[in-house]
């Protein structure tokens, strides 16, 4: 009895966390390549009363044991690394990823991190920075007097000096990718670190070996969908009530015991 | 003391145990590629079996569990490696001291590129554990994995000869006895980028928790009304 009680807490336990998943998804429905979670569960122990193949008293066989399972938990909360949508935005320095990879941004302990949202500033030295001002690596400087930057799909950044005619390539944009990016540690401010379950990052240029192609003046959106979130949300809550009406039931049947007397 | 009390206690205990299922079933109504449990009751009114002095006892007892192994509803994640099965087949995860067989197909890649379930532990094709690499992959109907062009391997789907059999696990796992003859499922129906979910129905298992509420509630007022009979007893004992 008391088996079914702590049963369906695990239950509910597992329902909240899905719901703050699910939140924390709707939160970031509008930031910048955002990507969205999802909490995968997993069946606890079982505790075996009956073995199948054991004999009864008869000398038959059991066919089937009786297996009394102790609930759910949370096996992971794993990223979904799906696209977003592509915004255009018109600024130059707005830079989506169509396709797979990271960019690698220099945090202040000198660490990397890797982001998928493109929308890049200029700093005061004239570097190319994250909105919380990371600078983007490779490093790139755009000279103060740029008229126009112009990023092509490859990740070669064109600065037009003066308003000269004649592109000059000050640096390039480098993309990383993970074999394994559902283990990436989101470290939040669309940031993620490389753990050991990821993989080391590997490099390549851009729309080349599978690695996304860039486009400039266009941000990529988060790949929340409101409506699936909603859907899931309605789920999570039914599950969440449903556990909690199997604790009732079984605090009123041990309610029942203690009137007996 | 009246013997009846016996066998309403009997069946009481046997509601705690169904109430201990449903639970379960209930609490992994989000648990991907779960199967619900079932239980079976059993009366023991073998009359031959009986001594006289015990006759018309009946007992009731929990006689079988088994697992539902019931198609689950399949939904589209987008994620390239979740993976679901429709129709009959299971998985096969290594795992140390066996394999085991699985319908939650929540994969994804470890550090070393290995295709592994959400435990860690690796997915088996048909030529041992497939590695995968970090290229675009795609996974056909049939299980076969493609690397652009490139056959590069094939999960292993199988069925067993006695599902009965399958012992489960934590992690949603089912072991298999040693006599469990396996037999690859020649078509398998895969889906990437989908996952198959629990089959719990939770208005089936609240019809069955309502039940065994119910008939628990009958039960205590039966064993209730024995109380009372047996202090009617003692009054009349201590008038004589």
């Amino acid at each position: 009895m008391i088996r079914a009680l702590w049963t369906a807490a695990t239950g509910m336990t597992a329902q909240q966390l899905n719901m703050d998943v699910i939140s924390n998804n709707l939160a970031n429905v509008n930031t910048t390549g955002f990507k969205k979670s999802r909490a995968d569960f997993q069946d606890l122990l079982y505790q075996t009363s009956r073995t199948a193949g054991a004999e009864s008293a008869e000398g038959n066989e059991v066919p089937t044991g009786i297996q009394v399972g102790l609930g759910a938990r949370a096996a992971a909360v794993q990223k979904v690394f799906t696209v977003g949508d592509l915004m255009q935005t018109g600024n130059d320095l707005d830079v989506a990823i169509e396709g797979a990879g990271f960019f690698r941004v220099e945090l202040p302990g000198g660490e990397e991190a890797f982001t998928r949202a493109g929308a890049f500033k200029k700093d005061g030295t004239g570097r190319l920075v994250t909105s919380d001002g990371y600078p983007v690596l490779p490093q790139i400087i755009i000279p103060e007097n740029t008229t126009r930057l112009a990023i092509t799909e490859d990740g070669a950044v064109n600065a037009f000096l003066d308003g000269n005619n004649q592109p000059n390539q000050i640096g390039d944009l480098e993309l990383a990718k993970f074999s394994n990016p559902a283990g990436l540690h989101a470290m939040g401010r669309s940031l993620f670190l490389e753990t050991p379950a990821s993989g080391p990052a590997v490099l390549g240029t851009p729309g080349q070996d599978g690695f996304g192609a860039l486009a400039q003046g266009f941000l990529e959106g988060s790949n929340v969908s409101v409506m699936e979130e909603m859907v899931s949300m309605i789920a999570t809550q039914r599950a969440y009530e449903i556990n909690s009406k199997a604790i009732r039931s079984a605090d009123e049947m041990l309610q029942m015991v203690n009137n007996l007397a | 003391m009246s013997s009846g009390v016996y066998s309403v206690l009997s069946g009481a205990r046997a509601r705690m145990q169904l109430l201990e299922v449903v639970s379960h079933n209930l609490a992994n109504a989000d648990t991907a590629g779960f199967k619900k449990d079932r239980l079976c009751f059993e009366s023991l009114i073998d009359g031959a079996r009986q001594r006289s002095l015990a006759k018309g006892v009946n007992f009731n007892r929990s006689a079988e569990g088994y697992t539902d192994l019931g198609q689950g509803t399949i939904q589209g994640t987008g994620n390239p490696f979740d993976l679901a099965i429709e129709g009959p087949g299971f998985f096969k995860i290594e795992g140390q001291g066996g394999d085991f067989y699985t319908r939650q197909g929540n994969f994804r890649l470890d550090a070393e590129g290995f295709l592994v379930n959400s435990g860690g532990n690796r997915v088996l094709g048909e030529n041992g554990p497939l590695q995968l690499g970090a290229e675009e992959v795609r996974i056909d109907e049939d299980g076969r994995i493609w690397d652009g062009e490139v056959l590069v391997g094939r999960l292993a789907v199988v069925e067993v000869n006695d599902p009965r059999l399958l012992e489960k696990r934590a992690d949603g796992l089912f072991a298999a006895a040693p006599e469990t003859i396996e037999i690859p499922v020649p078509r398998p129906q895969l889906l990437q980028g989908h996952i198959e979910t629990s089959n719990v129905n939770p208005l089936q298992e609240m019809t069955l928790l309502m039940e065994a509420h119910r008939t628990f509630e009958s039960y205590t007022r039966v064993m209730k009304i024995y109380s009372e009979i047996n202090a009617k007893a003692d009054e009349l004992g201590s008038l004589g």
